[in-house]
């Protein structure tokens, strides 16, 4: 018997137990659609981390007061003011792969129009904080380096604060209050979403850094929590980050037996953390997928071997006329493939679908991969030959004449 | 010319601790184009005979030969070839595939034979032709009457031409005119066409037909003799 033939064979066995066929399949559907969703789900969420972090400006790298585990103890935040002048202008001038910078101060703090509350961040920063972050207004303008120095009191506002303090009326011109110091509004913020954090990052006020300070934060001395840069070039990242690191060690007179007082991330390492956190949760959903595959396997094999005790009679009479242990054998282990196979198809169909509808209720793009669906196509297949093989050898080993005579 | 030969054939069956001697050295010679009823009460042997000569089972002890081809020590696989090549089957129950039309059931042996599907089943719809089936070529088993079922079983027993037929009780589930259908059957390939046939049989009145009877009893054969 050729392969062709074995199938008909097969088809014909599964077709006339339609509903256990099904039965048989549903732990491998299900199975096959956690697969295709988890990877299609995870696939949308990390181009979606992505684009968050490429959003964060052109080769970026911030620079935050405070070592690492302070940070970590305060979950991020803006820094503590340890950052100084000097090491902002050292940072400028010396590091040689240093393109951009602007100082960080940060706060939330209540804003007020028209009796209308709204607490939120407001950021202290220099002109070109815009540039490397990339980020484009959508109408009026941004502080320049004249309104920085004289610390005029103007305000550049983002989508959410649009939203949240104005609604339709156009807030350019408008005055705001924050700490009971007025702002003109001159400029608004294109839309920019969440961080890779989850905070919204069009919930903010940007004013000039020396306004910040003196008006807002009550500071004399010229402190910051963060420093912003942008690398002259994407492949000179982790360069750029140790040229920093030396320098900022110098400037703060730190020993070599002294740990960083600050923090560096580059975009690079904000997206190597998320990876990893995204690759743990993928490994764990895969994980739940695989058992759900297993169980589903074992159930194949239960009824596989209730088939064969079914029909002895018809592998009986198949033998008599010259079927070969290795003929029955193919002919069980292909019922199960396809059984699988059949599951895997319903899978696949199931997960794109449950797929579509999670993207579309958390507004997440879906890549349903290639790489998904030949996965579970092959997990399929896999666990069809891993499962069915047992009670195919049974049939195969049937004694013909007991099994012709059984009744 | 001798196409079966059987020297001295015994098996025994263990029943758990108890050894049961179903066949206690069993010589028979068949030549080609020979008729024969192998009868024998219940319990006589003649189903152990049966299998062994169908290469369903292998002897305890003792040779036996097909086509000159020592057959009592093959592997699974090699009696499987053996009786797809060499024997045909007609079973008391028929034993048609429920799932398969009449030419797909008679074209069976010719796939596990490895010929091309298209051929064995413009081989199987002649069979079926030469058995009076014409009309039900694609009729599914539990379509069919017992006496066509069985003449399925016949068509498909032919259709690789084997060396021998081998029947066993197939007149036993039809009424006295379908059975006798069957015998005529029979008795028609093997004047015609030289086909060599032993019938597995209780009863005398079948046995009568052909044309050689060998007689069964515990065991062994008390009677073998040439009726016509």
């Amino acid at each position: 018997m050729n392969s062709y033939q074995l199938l008909q064979t097969a088809l014909r066995a599964l077709n006339k137990h339609k509903l256990r066929s099904l039965l048989t399949t549903l732990g491998i559907i299900v199975g096959v659609v956690s697969i295709i969703a988890v990877m299609s789900i995870g696939e949308g969420a990390k181009y979606r981390v992505k684009k968050e972090i490429e959003g964060l400006g052109t080769n970026f790298i911030i620079v935050l007061g405070g070592t690492p585990k302070r940070l970590m103890a305060q979950r991020g935040g803006s820094g503590n003011l340890t950052l100084k002048e000097k090491d902002y202008q050292a940072i400028l001038n010396e590091c040689e792969y240093v393109a951009m910078a602007s100082p960080g101060l940060q706060n939330s703090l209540k804003a007020v129009y028209e009796g209308k509350n709204w607490q939120c961040m407001v950021g202290g920063v220099n002109e070109k904080y815009l540039e490397i972050r990339k980020w484009d207004l959508v109408s009026g303008i941004f502080f320049d380096k004249h309104a920085i120095k004289s610390g005029k009191k103007v305000a550049v506002i983002g989508q959410t604060i649009k939203k949240e303090l104005f609604g339709t009326v156009d807030p350019i011109d408008k005055t705001i209050r924050i700490k009971k110091v007025p702002f003109k509004i001159i400029g608004i913020l294109g839309e920019r979403g969440k961080t890779p954090d989850g905070r919204d990052e069009d919930d903010i006020i940007m004013v000039p850094l020396k306004t910040m300070q003196k008006k807002l934060m009550g500071i004399k001395t010229q402190k910051y929590g963060a420093i912003i840069i942008s690398a002259k070039e994407k492949d000179k990242m982790n360069q750029t980050s140790s040229e920093i690191k030396s320098i900022l060690r110098q400037q703060h007179n730190l020993a070599t037996n002294e740990d960083d007082d600050f923090t560096v991330f580059t975009q690079d390492d904000i997206s190597q953390a998320s990876d990893a956190a995204s690759a743990v949760l993928n490994l764990l959903l895969l994980v739940i997928a695989s058992i759900s595959l297993i169980v589903g396997g074992i159930g194949i094999m239960n009824i596989m071997l209730v088939t064969v005790t079914e029909r002895t009679k018809e592998i009986g009479i198949r033998m008599a006329i010259g079927a070969t242990t290795s003929a029955i054998l193919k002919q069980f282990v292909l019922e199960a493939v396809i059984i699988c196979m059949l599951g895997g198809f319903c899978g696949i169909i199931g997960g794109i679908t449950i797929a579509k509808i999670v993207g579309h209720a958390l507004g997440w793009p879906i890549f349903i991969s290639i790489k998904s669906i030949l996965v579970s196509l092959a997990s399929s297949i896999i666990i069809g030959l891993f499962f069915g093989f047992y009670p195919a050898k049974k049939a195969s080993k049937l004694n013909v004449v007991e099994a012709l005579i059984e009744q | 010319m001798v196409i079966l030969e059987a020297k001295d054939l015994k098996k025994i069956y263990k029943m758990g601790e108890t050894e049961v001697e179903a066949l206690k050295g069993v010589s028979l010679t068949i030549n080609k184009g020979e008729f024969v009823a192998i009868t024998g009460t219940s319990g006589s042997g003649k189903s152990t005979l049966m299998h062994l000569l169908g290469c369903l089972d292998t002897p305890t002890s003792g040779d036996y030969f097909i086509d000159n081809k020592n057959v009592s020590h093959m592997t699974k696989d090699e009696l499987a070839k053996i009786r797809n090549e060499k024997i045909g089957f007609v079973f008391q129950k028929f034993f048609l595939l429920a799932d398969l039309t009449a030419t797909d059931n008679v074209a069976l042996p010719l796939l596990y034979a490895g010929k091309a599907e298209h051929d064995a089943k413009i081989k199987a719809r002649e069979y079926l032709q030469a058995v009076d089936l014409g009309e039900r070529l694609d009729h599914y088993p539990y379509q069919l009457s017992g006496g066509q079922q069985q003449r399925v079983a016949v068509a498909r027993s032919l259709i690789n031409t084997p060396s021998i037929i081998l029947a066993d009780e197939p007149t036993g589930n039809l009424d006295t005119q379908t059975g006798d259908t069957i015998m005529t059957l029979f008795s028609k390939l093997n004047k015609e066409q030289n086909v060599t046939i032993i019938i597995v049989t209780h009863e005398s009145e079948i046995a009568n037909k052909t044309n050689r009877i060998v007689q069964l009893q515990d065991g062994k054969i008390i009677a073998d003799k040439k009726i016509r």
